[in-house]
C-alpha cells in the first residue's frame, strides 16, 4: 500500500486548504436543522460508528477527530481500514462505549466544535445540546441518507470536491449496472439469502439498503418491515433453498466453510454447488462510501454466464480506494478485500478475481 | 400402621385408577409425535414423511423424496421432537416429586435454585467461548452445586423446613440472577450477548441426536430414581413427623429426590436453556386426573409433560418464520393456567397441607 501523491502542486494544495479553512460552513442536517460554523471544525466528535472512515474520506486526516465511538474502533479492526488507514485505530474512543448513548462528560473534555450523532432517538441528542454542544444529526438508513453522510462530510471538512468525486463513482457505477441488469426478467434473476449468523437462530439480512436488482439478483428474505435483520429457522432456509448464500463482510467469524461443514445444510442447492460467498470487505459496513463496488462483485459471481462484467475488477477496486480515501491497497490487501481465501472453494472465483 | 398399609390407604382414599388415563395419554403422545413430524415451515405431506421414516426399516426401492426432505424429517424435526418429549416428561416429574416431597404446591426446580445455577453456568461458558459438551458440563455442575447449597441452607439438625427451603431457593436464585446480569454486562454485545440472551430463553431448535443421547443418559436414570421413590414420597407427603414415625428415611429420600430433580433440571438447562413453569403447572393438572398418589401421579405427569412440551415446541417452530424460544411460550401459557388453578384450589379450601 502506498500513499497516493496527487498530481496537484503542493503550493496549490496549500492554497486550497487555506481557502477551505477560511470558508464558513452551513448545511442542513437530517433533522432539517441548519448547522453553521465559522470554518471547518478542527475538533470533531462522532458517535456514529461509520463516521470515522466516512469523514476521513473527505478530510483525509484523523487529526480533527477528537473522540469517536469505541465500538467503531473495535469494528474497524476487522475492516480494510485497519490496513489501509491504520491511524483510524489510534482515535480516542471516549465518545461512547457502544450503541449511540454518548458519554457527555468525555465528549465535553475533548472540547469539540461539532458532534455527529444519530437521530433515531431524541434522547441521544438532547444531553449533548443541553451542555451547549453543536450537534449534526445523521438519520438512518435509506440509501439517500447514506449518500448524504458523504455530502455532509465533504461540507463539514471543507472539501466538498472529494465528496463529489466519491459520489460520482457511486452514481456512474450504479448507472452502468442498471443499464446492464435493470430490465432483467424476474425469472432470470439469481436468488440469494444473506446470512449473518448461523446458530440456534439463523439471522438473515431482510432489508439492506442495497439495490440487488442492479446485480440481477433477488433477496428471498427481503421484506418491507423496515427491520434490518430477521431470524428464521433452518426449515425456512430449506423452503427458500436459494441459488446463492452470501455472508456479509461484518460477520467476521462466519465463512463459507462453516456452511459446507454444517451437518444440516448439505442438501441445499447453494451448498451443493459451492455457491456460498463471503462478501468482500468493501461491504464491511452498509455505510461504506465504497459500497457501490458490491453491486458489481455480486453481478460477477451471480451471472458468470454473462462473461466478465468488469474486465479488471481488481483495478476498479484499487482506483476506487484511491479516489475515496487517497490510499492505494497493494495486491495482498486487494486479495484480502476480495476474500480470495474464504471463497476459494467457489468454482471459478479465483479466475474471476485473481 | 406400616408404610405399606399407609401407601395402600393413600391409594384407597383416592381410589381412581390411573391406568386408563395413562393408556389414553400414551396414545395421544404417540399420535402427537407422528403429527408433529409432518408440521413445520417446510411443506411435507404425511405419506411422504411415513415413507421417509419407513425407509430406515425397509429401504425403499424408489425413493421419491429429496435429500432436503429427508434432512428435514430425520435431522431437523425428529431429534427436537424426541427432546421435547424428554424435557417435558423430566420437568413435570421433577415438579410432581418436589411438590409431594415438600408438601407445597409452589415448589418446582426453579424455586430450589437449580435452574438459575445452571443458567449462570451456561452463560459463564458462553462468555468464556466454551460451547458444546463444555457448556453442558459447566451448566450441569453449577446446577447441582446450587441445589446442594439450597439444601444445606434449608436443613437444620437433619430436618428440612419447607419455608427455609423456598427462602434459600429464592436467595440462591437471586444471587445467580445477579451473576447472570454481570456476565451479560461483560459479554460482547454483538456476538456473545445475543447468544446468552437467546440461550437463556430456552430453545430446542439446535437439538441433535448427540444432545438427545446426552440428555437421555442423564435424565432417564434420574426419572427412574424418582419413580422408584414414589411410595416414599407418598409417605413424606403426609408430613415429616408422621413419615419418621413410620420409619421412612426422610433425609435420604429428600436427598435422592432432590439430587434426581437437580440432575434433570440441570440437564434440561444445559441442553436447551431455561424452560420454566412446566414443573409447576403440569403436576397440578395431572393431580386433577390421577389424584395425589405418586404411583399414579408420576406416570400421568410424565405423559402430560411430554404432550405439553411437544405442543409448545410445535407452536415455537411453526407460528413465525423464526423460532420463538420455548421458555417464552411456557411462561405465557403457564402463568395464566397456574393462576386459574390457584383460584380453583382456593375456592375448594386450598392445598391440603395448608
Amino acid at each position: 500500500m502506498k500513499t497516493v501523491v496527487f498530481t496537484g502542486l503542493a503550493a496549490m494544495l496549500a492554497v486550497s486548504v487555506a481557502h477551505a479553512a477560511d470558508k464558513p460552513i452551513s448545511f442542513e442536517d437530517h433533522r432539517g436543522q441548519k448547522i453553521e460554523l465559522a470554518a471547518p471544525p478542527e475538533r470533531i466528535a462522532t458517535i456514529i460508528r461509520a463516521a470515522p472512515f466516512i469523514y476521513y474520506s473527505a478530510d483525509r486526516t484523523t487529526d480533527h477527530m477528537v473522540a469517536v465511538n469505541a465500538d467503531s474502533i473495535a469494528r474497524m479492526k476487522n475492516f480494510v481500514y485497519a490496513d489501509l488507514i491504520p491511524e483510524l485505530l489510534e482515535l480516542d474512543g471516549a465518545a461512547a462505549r457502544d450503541g449511540f448513548a454518548p458519554n457527555v462528560e468525555a465528549i465535553l473534555a475533548t472540547n469539540p466544535q461539532l458532534v455527529i450523532q444519530a437521530m433515531h432517538n431524541p434522547d441521544l441528542i438532547e444531553p449533548l445540546e443541553r451542555v451547549g454542544l453543536k450537534v449534526a444529526a445523521w438519520g438512518c438508513c435509506s440509501e439517500q441518507q447514506r449518500l448524504d453522510y458523504i455530502t455532509m462530510s465533504g461540507i463539514i471538512s471543507g472539501h466538498p470536491e472529494r465528496a463529489e468525486a466519491t459520489l460520482k463513482l457511486h452514481y456512474d457505477s450504479n448507472a452502468a449496472m442498471k443499464a446492464k441488469f435493470g430490465e432483467l426478467a424476474d425469472d432470470k434473476k439469481v436468488s440469494l439469502v444473506y446470512i449473518e449468523k448461523l446458530g440456534d437462530q439463523i439471522q438473515v439480512v431482510a432489508n439492506p439498503s442495497q439495490d440487488f436488482s442492479l446485480s440481477g439478483i433477488k433477496n428471498l428474505a427481503a421484506d418491507d418491515s423496515g427491520e434490518w435483520w430477521k431470524n428464521v429457522d433452518v426449515e425456512q432456509l430449506f423452503t427458500w433453498n436459494p441459488d446463492m448464500i452470501i455472508i456479509p463482510a461484518q460477520a467476521v467469524a462466519l465463512n463459507p466453510s462453516d456452511f459446507y461443514a454444517h451437518p444440516l445444510l448439505s442438501g441445499m442447492d447453494a451448498v451443493k454447488n459451492k455457491r456460498v460467498y463471503k462478501v468482500p470487505k468493501f461491504n464491511a459496513s452498509p455505510d461504506s462510501p465504497e459500497l457501490f463496488l458490491s453491486a458489481v462483485w455480486l453481478a460477477m459471481v451471480a451471472h458468470p454466464e454473462m462473461g466478465p462484467i468488469d474486465q479488471d475488477f481488481r483495478k476498479t477496486v484499487r482506483d476506487a480506494y484511491v479516489t475515496i480515501y487517497g490510499r492505494e491497497p497493494d495486491d495482498a490487501l486487494v486479495n484480502r478485500i476480495l476474500e480470495l481465501e474464504a471463497n476459494s472453494q467457489a468454482p471459478g472465483y479465483a479466475a474471476l478475481f485473481k | 400402621m406400616s408404610m405399606v398399609s399407609t401407601n395402600e390407604t393413600i391409594s384407597r382414599q383416592h381410589g381412581r385408577s390411573a391406568t386408563p388415563a395413562v393408556l389414553v395419554l400414551f396414545a395421544v403422545l404417540v399420535c402427537l409425535i407422528l403429527v408433529s413430524i409432518t408440521i413445520g415451515r417446510y411443506d411435507l405431506d404425511v405419506l411422504k414423511v411415513i415413507r421417509i421414516l419407513a425407509d430406515n426399516l425397509i429401504p425403499a426401492s424408489n425413493a421419491d423424496w429429496t435429500v432436503l426432505e429427508e434432512q428435514v424429517v430425520e435431522l431437523v424435526r425428529l431429534p427436537r421432537i424426541l427432546a421435547a418429549v424428554l424435557v417435558g416428561a423430566g420437568l413435570a416429574a421433577s415438579g410432581a416429586a418436589l411438590q409431594g416431597l415438600f408438601r407445597n404446591p409452589l415448589v418446582d426446580p426453579n424455586i430450589i435454585g437449580v435452574t438459575s445455577g445452571a443458567g449462570f453456568g451456561g452463560t459463564l461458558a458462553i462468555l468464556s467461548g466454551v460451547f458444546g459438551y463444555g457448556l453442558l458440563a459447566i451448566a450441569f455442575l453449577f446446577g447441582l452445586a446450587s441445589v446442594m447449597i439450597v439444601k444445606v441452607l434449608a436443613s437444620s439438625r437433619g430436618r428440612t423446613s419447607v419455608l427455609a427451603l423456598v427462602l434459600a431457593g429464592v436467595i440462591i436464585s437471586a444471587f445467580f440472577g445477579s451473576a447472570i446480569s454481570i456476565v451479560k454486562l461483560l459479554a460482547d454485545p454483538h456476538q456473545k450477548l445475543p447468544a446468552i440472551t437467546y440461550w437463556l430463553m430456552g430453545s430446542l431448535a439446535s437439538t441433535n441426536y448427540e444432545d438427545l443421547l446426552l440428555m437421555a443418559v442423564v435424565m432417564v436414570p434420574a426419572l427412574a430414581v424418582i419413580y422408584l421413590m414414589r411410595f416414599q414420597i407418598n409417605i413424606i407427603s403426609l408430613g415429616e413427623e408422621k413419615a419418621r414415625a413410620l420409619g421412612s428415611p426422610v433425609a435420604t429420600v429428600q436427598w435422592a429426590v432432590l439430587g434426581a430433580t437437580a440432575v434433570i433440571s440441570a440437564g434440561v438447562v444445559a441442553c436447551c436453556g431455561i424452560i420454566g413453569w412446566v414443573g409447576l403447572v403440569i403436576p397440578h393438572v395431572a393431580r386433577a386426573i390421577s389424584g395425589p398418589d405418586h404411583g399414579r401421579l408420576l406416570p400421568v405427569s410424565i405423559l402430560l409433560g411430554a404432550i405439553y412440551m411437544l405442543l409448545v415446541d410445535n407452536i415455537a417452530r411453526t407460528v413465525t418464520t423464526a423460532e420463538i424460544p420455548v421458555g417464552i411460550i411456557t411462561s405465557l401459557i403457564g402463568v395464566p393456567v397456574f393462576a386459574v388453578l390457584l383460584r380453583r384450589m382456593q375456592s375448594r379450601g386450598g392445598w391440603k397441607s395448608d
